[in-house]
C-alpha cells in the first residue's frame, strides 16, 4: 500500500496499540505511521486541565450555573442581554467544544460588573420567586469571591490561546512540524505563567472588588491536639496563609497538569517530527547531519527512497538556499513551499528522491477534522424530517 | 491491407457466427473496434456531401437527441443546485404546478417560466404519468443523483492515484436515524499543495478495531488503492 500515515482519535479502538485499528493497519503496511489527532489531544490535555483540581471544577460549574440560570427564561435573558456587549455570549460548558468553555469565560471577564449587575436586579426584584431570588444572590455571592475573580482572569488567558491554537489546528492544509511548534509553544506560553501568580491575584481583586480568600473569613479548624501513640516525632503541619494555599493547590496545579499533559502528548509526534526535521532547517544543517537525517528516511522507507537521496538532500538544500528569499511570509509551511518550488521549478528529475520524501511528508494528516467536518455536513442533509434516506444517495450527496 | 489487420478483423465481418450466443460481447466488442469508428465516420462525411435517401429520418434523429439532451442538461443544473445546498429533492408529490412538488420539481418550474424550450417541454411531457418519458421523474433524478455522484467519486480516486501517497483518517458517529456512520477521508498531494477529502460514508460497520479496519481495507482494495505500487 502506498498509504503513509493515519488519522484518528484517541479512542482506544483506534490507537490501541496491541489490537487497535492502527495497529491492525501496521501489520499490513509497516510506514504508514500513525498520527493522533492533535485537536483531539489539546482538548483531553485541556480537559485534564480543567479536572485537575476542585476549585477547577468548582469554578466550570459557577460558569454552568451562569449560562443555565439566564438562558432557561426568556425574561432573565432579556435582562442580561439588555446589560452585556451583544458580542459576548454565555456559552454552556462541554467537554466536546472548548472554544465554548472559551467563550464564556471571555463573557465573564469582560462583563463581570455587567452580569453582577443583572444577577443583583434578579435577586432585588420583588415580582421574582423566592428560589430564584434565592439562587441569583447564591450566584453573586460566588462572583464576590476573590477565588472567582482570580480564576476568570487565569482561566481567560489560558483557554484563548488554547482556542486559538485549536483553530489553527483545524485547517485542511496544515503539516505536522507547524502543528508540533504551535502546540510547544502553547506549552512553553502556559509554563511561563507559572510565576505570574501574583498579576493575576491583582487582577483578580480588580475584577471581583474583594481582596480577602473566603478561607481567611471563615472559621478556621481547630486541630485535635490529643496525642496518639503513632504521632511521636510528629512536627507541626506547615501552615500556609490562605494566598499561598489558593497558589498552591489551585493555581499551579492547573499549569503543571496542563504542560505534563501536553508534553506526554507530544511525545507522539517526535518519532516522525525528528524522521522529516530535517526540511524545516535545510540551510541550517551541516551536510554531516543531513546525511544522517537522509539515512534514517532511507532506513524508515526503503522501497521509496534509493541511495542517492542522501547526496541529493545535500544538493537540494544549497538549491533552495538560493531561492530561499522567494518564500512567502505566512500562509504556507516551509515545506509546502519546498515542494511548490520543486514543482515550480520543474526540477523533479534532478530531485526524485527528495520530491518523494516532501510528498511522503506533506500526505500524513495530522487532525482529523475533516472527517469530524464531513458529520457537520451529513446532519444538515439528513435531519429529523429526512431520515429515510438510502445510504447510497446519502454518500452522493455529501 | 496487411495479412495481420485482415486476422485480426472481427468474425462479425467476415465469415459470421453460428448462433447467437455470445451476440451481446460481440456486438460490444465490435462497437469499439476501429473498423466500425472508421466506418462510421466515413459514413456521416459522406452523408454531409452526397445527401442519401433517408436524410429526413436521419436530421429527425438528430434534432430528438438534442432536445433531449437540452433536457438533460437542465436538470443536470438542477440536481448540481440542489445537492450543493444540501437541501430536499422531493416532495409530498410529483405534479407539475403544484405547490408540494418538493425543490427539484419546483425549480425546474421556476426555470421554465423563463426559458421557452422548458416551458414547452413542461407543458406537453409533463404530469403524463408513467410510460411516458419526459425525465423530470424521480426515478431518472436518481439515477442521474447516482451517475453524478460515481463521477466525482472516480475522479477522487484518481486524483488520490495520480498522487501516489495518501494517508487515511477514520472515524463513526451515529446519524439522526441512528445508523452508525463510518467516514473515511484521504489526504493526497493535489498539484502542488496537500489536499482532504472525503470520500464515503460506510453504513453499520462496527466499533470494534477488526471491523473497521475490514471496511478500510474492503474499500481500499475496491478502489484498487491498496496494491503495493500505484
Amino acid at each position: 500500500m502506498t498509504c503513509r500515515g493515519q488519522t484518528y482519535d484517541n479512542a482506544s479502538a483506534m490507537s490501541g496499540i496491541y489490537n487497535g485499528l492502527q495497529a491492525k493497519v501496521l501489520e499490513v503496511n509497516g510506514v504508514a505511521t500513525w498520527i493522533p489527532c492533535t485537536a483531539h489531544s489539546l482538548n483531553l490535555v485541556g480537559k485534564n486541565a480543567a479536572e485537575c483540581c476542585r476549585s477547577a471544577v468548582n469554578f466550570f460549574d459557577i460558569l454552568e450555573k451562569l449560562y443555565v440560570f439566564f438562558t432557561n427564561f426568556t425574561r432573565r435573558h432579556q435582562v442580561l442581554t439588555d446589560v452585556l456587549n451583544a458580542s459576548l455570549t454565555l456559552k454552556r460548558v462541554t467537554t466536546t467544544r472548548w472554544s465554548c468553555r472559551a467563550d464564556a469565560t471571555k463573557a465573564l471577564k469582560l462583563g463581570y460588573h455587567q452580569i453582577k449587575g443583572a444577577l443583583q436586579q434578579i435577586s432585588d426584584d420583588v415580582e421574582e420567586k423566592a428560589c430564584v431570588r434565592c439562587e441569583a444572590e447564591g450566584l453573586v455571592t460566588r462572583l464576590n469571591q476573590l477565588e472567582t475573580g482570580i480564576y476568570t482572569v487565569f482561566w481567560n488567558d489560558i483557554l484563548q490561546r488554547v482556542d486559538a491554537t485549536n483553530r489553527s489546528l483545524q485547517s485542511t492544509k496544515l503539516d505536522l512540524n507547524t502543528a508540533v511548534a504551535t502546540l510547544t509553544s502553547l506549552k512553553d506560553f502556559v509554563s511561563s505563567k507559572r510565576d505570574s501568580f501574583e498579576g493575576y491575584e491583582r487582577e483578580g481583586e480588580e475584577l471581583c472588588g474583594s481582596s480577602v480568600y473566603v478561607e481567611s473569613t471563615t472559621r478556621q479548624k481547630r486541630r485535635s491536639v490529643r496525642l496518639e501513640a503513632v504521632d511521636y516525632g510528629h512536627g507541626e503541619e506547615t501552615q500556609f496563609n490562605p494566598s499561598l494555599r489558593f497558589k498552591v493547590e489551585s493555581f499551579l496545579p492547573v499549569i503543571d497538569q496542563f504542560t505534563a499533559s501536553l508534553h506526554q502528548r507530544l511525545q507522539a509526534y517526535e518519532l516522525l517530527a525528528g524522521r522529516f526535521g530535517c526540511f524545516g532547517c535545510l540551510s541550517t544543517l551541516s551536510p554531516e547531519e543531513l546525511t544522517t537525517a537522509a539515512k534514517t528516511l532511507i532506513g524508515t522507507y526503503p522501497d521509496d527512497l534509493d541511495h542517492s537521496f542522501a547526496d541529493e538532500l545535500c544538493h537540494f538544500a544549497k538549491f533552495a538556499d538560493i531561492f530561499k528569499d522567494d518564500e512567502p511570509s505566512g500562509n504556507i509551511s516551509t515545506e509546502q513551499f519546498l515542494y511548490k518550488l520543486i514543482i515550480n521549478k520543474g526540477v523533479q528529475d534532478t530531485f526524485p528522491n527528495v520530491a518523494i520524501a516532501l510528498r511522503m511528508y506533506l500526505v500524513l494528516m495530522v487532525t482529523n477534522c475533516s472527517a469530524e467536518r464531513s458529520f457537520s455536513k451529513l446532519k444538515l442533509i439528513e435531519n429529523r424530517l429526512r431520515t429515510s434516506m438510502t445510504q447510497l444517495k446519502e454518500d452522493w450527496s455529501v | 491491407m496487411c495479412p495481420d489487420a485482415l486476422q485480426s478483423q472481427s468474425l462479425l465481418i467476415g465469415s459470421g457466427f453460428c448462433n447467437w450466443k455470445h451476440a451481446l460481447e460481440r456486438l460490444c466488442s465490435h462497437e469499439q473496434s476501429k473498423e466500425h469508428i472508421d466506418a462510421v465516420i466515413a459514413f456521416n462525411r459522406r452523408l454531409k456531401v452526397a445527401g442519401r435517401i433517408d436524410i429526413k429520418v436521419a436530421q429527425q434523429s438528430e434534432q430528438v437527441e438534442k432536445y433531449w439532451k437540452s433536457v438533460l442538461k437542465r436538470s443536470v443544473s438542477v440536481i448540481k443546485f440542489i445537492a450543493e445546498r444540501g437541501l430536499a429533492f422531493r416532495g409530498d408529490d410529483e405534479l407539475i404546478g403544484s405547490p408540494r412538488n418538493g425543490n427539484y420539481l419546483g425549480i425546474l418550474e421556476l426555470i421554465a417560466q423563463y426559458d421557452d424550450f422548458l416551458a414547452q417541454h413542461i407543458q406537453t411531457q409533463g404530469n403524463r404519468g408513467s410510460g411516458h418519458t419526459n425525465y423530470l421523474s424521480s426515478t431518472i433524478m436518481e439515477e442521474l443523483i447516482n451517475v453524478m455522484g460515481k463521477k466525482v467519486n472516480d475522479e477522487t480516486i484518481s486524483r488520490v492515484k495520480s498522487s501516489k501517497y495518501y494517508s487515511v483518517s477514520l472515524d463513526s458517529t451515529a446519524d439522526e436515524s441512528h445508523v452508525d456512520q463510518l467516514t473515511l477521508v484521504l489526504r493526497y498531494i493535489e498539484n502542488d499543495a496537500p489536499a482532504e477529502r472525503f470520500v464515503t460514508f460506510m453504513g453499520n460497520k462496527g466499533h470494534k478495531a477488526r471491523e473497521m479496519f475490514d471496511a478500510l481495507m474492503e474499500f481500499l482494495t475496491e478502489h484498487d488503492l491498496s496494491r503495493p505500487d500505484l
